[in-house]
């Protein structure tokens, strides 16, 4: 069992740090580098200045801002580019530290359609949740629909691995479709919506 | 005035153009330049604007996260409706005439964002209750040598504020320094009818205070933009800039001061002689409100990062929810000598804040102290700086912009009176505006602002 706990006023690489570091802890079962490891881990931005701080040790994952002067191991990545190598110092003195931070950071995702049901489950209790919604995954030829019956109020449209990234809270719905890789139908104010739905399941906050 | 009255007006002052100016929902000015003949036509159908003025950020991006009602489920217009009692030639501008509008939905109401339409319902709602208000707005501002597009091109190193920044207000050879800037503001300000009482130095080189008489609510944010906005002018028209950003160097912030009272039937009714510190029953309910809210309004006192970097004790911002009599280090500060002078100053302001939702949100929370008969807590009569966390001292003021949405969200009684739709959309846009600075290249962290932030707030601020 391991709490993760962070900052007080959170900044929001804090709460997305947070949120996938719970969702590693959900399927983790006790052993391995994570319930070994104990020491400082920063994640650096290697765009803008964000950086946050893992204080890792007695059962507690400590997340707050900035990069502290005692890091143990210091990763750069690239945030905008989830399949660019980050470059780490530290691991070769710290390899259990090191390993634990690359697991917490990689929580494991479902399957899209699986990953769309767990958050539905959640948006949908949302008042101002756009319903029906209706995802289709353009490599698989298949699509699913959360909400009720009738013409959806969106739909979602794009391959298994985006359309699982966006619902598991990996990313953005907006920027997505912003940079043409997630496309949609349907009108802009339950786009936002839903978008604002994603951003809180990224903070872990839904 | 009626259509044959703004025609004369039009005809009088030879008119060849008129500028319409609205503010989206930051507070920035908007506007179209329309010919004469088509601002007639403006009068009742008004001029459309997309919608998505009202629901991108400062610089353009949509801001999604949030919506509202009025917007079109898609993209459609608002219409920007003139209130021509604001409609003035515009000093410096021959043939030019400027009004200010209201926004509103394809139905005729305004839109929930819309900050004038905001405040006249305050307006309506306490004159409900038998009262008026009237506010004034102390402007801090800082001139620069250079212009902006210098300024960018630099990296926005080696800006170079006008007068000594030898860390004193009033001096006088700061005054001068300035005067060839605030001596030609001023004469717009007249010509626009601001009333403008004075202006000083600050203390930050090329830092001014320009102080405006007391008007009605609608009127006194209308004076706040027409200052920032002439400002803006003038200094183009010189060469240099100007900005109203709440930290714009390392040292030095921006405030906006908030004064307002209380009347009913033309008569202040916050003074009362016979009571404890000289103030009425209803003033003492009226603060209660203000007090019990002066948390959710931070929000909108302090609407961006750039506003919360002057968050600090000792820098002349509040960091406390306390009230005081005359006591500036308060949150509250109030002031009781005379029944023509008692009134109360929120400190809390920050230079970029929006003045109509601030307006707005003041007298939301005094008409909850007026509604509930709330009672005022005790006043903070010590210094309201440096205190140490505990039970038994006042709460903190929240710091951070999504401390502050937190704030608002929670607080039903600003709530039930500003409406929920207005509420929620600001919340939606101050915390897109949170998320943007962390996320692309703010650095809260920094000790002042970067090049990121004063290219994104300098020149629109």
């Amino acid at each position: 069992m391991m709490n993760v706990e962070l900052e007080p006023d959170a900044v929001p690489m804090v709460r997305v740090v947070g949120a996938m570091a719970r969702r590693t802890l959900e399927r983790w079962s006790g052993g391995g580098p994570i319930g070994r490891a104990s020491g400082v881990v920063v994640l650096r931005s290697m765009n803008d200045p964000q950086a946050v701080t893992m204080r890792i040790g007695d059962g507690v994952l400590r997340i707050e801002r900035g990069v502290a002067g005692d890091a143990e191991v210091i990763i750069d990545a690239d945030l905008g580019d989830s399949s660019a190598k980050p470059r780490v110092e530290g691991a070769a003195r710290h390899p259990v530290l090191a390993l634990a931070a690359s697991k917490l950071l990689d929580p494991p995702v479902a399957y899209w359609c699986d990953e769309a049901d767990s958050f539905m489950r959640k948006a949908l209790a949302h008042r101002d949740c756009p319903r029906p919604i209706s995802i289709v995954c353009t490599d698989e030829g298949r699509s699913a629909r959360w909400g009720g019956d009738g013409e959806p109020a969106i739909e979602i449209h794009g391959t298994a691995e985006l359309l699982a990234a966006a619902m598991s809270g990996s990313s953005n719905v907006a920027e997505e479709v912003l940079a043409g890789r997630l496309y949609v139908v349907g009108g802009l104010r339950d786009l936002s919506m839903l978008t604002r739905l994603t951003i809180d399941h990224m903070f872990g906050e839904l | 005035m009626h259509r044959s009255d703004v025609e004369q007006f039009l005809d009088q002052h030879r008119v060849e153009r008129v500028r319409i100016e609205g503010v989206q929902s930051d507070g920035l000015p908007i506007g179209k330049i329309l010919h004469p003949a088509r601002f007639l036509d403006a009068l009742e159908a008004g001029v459309g604007f997309v919608d998505y003025t009202w629901g991108t950020d400062r610089v353009g991006n949509p801001a999604l996260g949030f919506s509202a009602p009025w917007r079109s489920t898609v993209v459609g217009d608002v219409y920007l409706i003139p209130d021509t009692t604001t409609l003035r030639v515009l000093p410096g501008a021959a043939g030019t005439a400027t009004c200010l509008c209201d926004a509103v939905g394809s139905d005729g109401v305004a839109i929930s964002m819309c900050g004038r339409g905001a405040v006249r319902r305050m307006v309506e709602v306490l004159a409900d209750r038998g009262f008026e208000a009237m506010f004034a707005f102390e402007v801090e501002g800082q001139f620069f040598h250079g212009t902006p597009g210098e300024h960018r091109a630099s990296n926005w190193s080696g800006l170079r504020p006008f007068g000594t920044g030898g860390h004193l207000p009033y001096l006088v050879q700061d005054l001068h320094r300035l005067d060839p800037l605030l001596s030609e503001v001023c004469r717009r300000l007249d010509g626009l009818g601001v009333p403008w009482e004075a202006w000083n130095a600050e203390a930050a080189g090329g830092q001014f205070e320009v102080n405006i008489s007391p008007s009605d609510p609608l009127q006194a944010a209308d004076h706040v933009l027409r200052v920032r906005q002439v400002c803006k002018e003038v200094a183009h028209e010189q060469g240099v800039s100007v900005t109203f950003m709440a930290r714009v160097t390392e040292d030095y912030n921006n405030g906006l001061h908030v004064h307002h009272s209380l009347r009913a039937n033309g008569e202040p009714v916050l003074y009362d002689a016979a009571e404890e510190d000289r103030l009425s029953a209803v003033a003492h309910r009226w603060l209660g409100g203000l007090m019990s809210t002066v948390t959710g309004v931070a929000s909108f006192m302090a609407p961006t990062p750039n506003s919360f970097r002057r968050v600090e004790p000792f820098k002349a911002v509040p960091t406390h929810a306390t009230w005081d009599i005359d006591n500036k280090s308060a949150a509250l500060r109030v002031l009781s000598a005379s029944p023509d002078s008692a009134r109360i100053e929120h400190r809390m302001g920050a230079g970029d804040l929006h003045p109509y939702m601030v307006v707005a949100a003041i007298l939301a929370g005094g008409v909850a102290g007026l509604d509930e008969r709330l009672v005022v807590p005790s006043k903070f009569t010590k210094m309201a700086w440096g205190l140490p966390d505990g039970d038994d001292q006042p709460h903190r003021l929240p710091t951070s912009v999504i401390a502050a949405c937190e704030a608002l969200d929670s607080d039903l009684r600003l709530r039930a009176v500003l409406g929920d739709e207005l509420v929620d959309y600001w919340i939606g846009l101050r915390r897109f505006e949170w998320i943007t600075f962390h996320t692309s290249g703010g650095d809260i962290t920094s000790v002042g602002p970067t090049p990121w932030e004063l290219d994104r707030y300098f020149e629109t601020l």
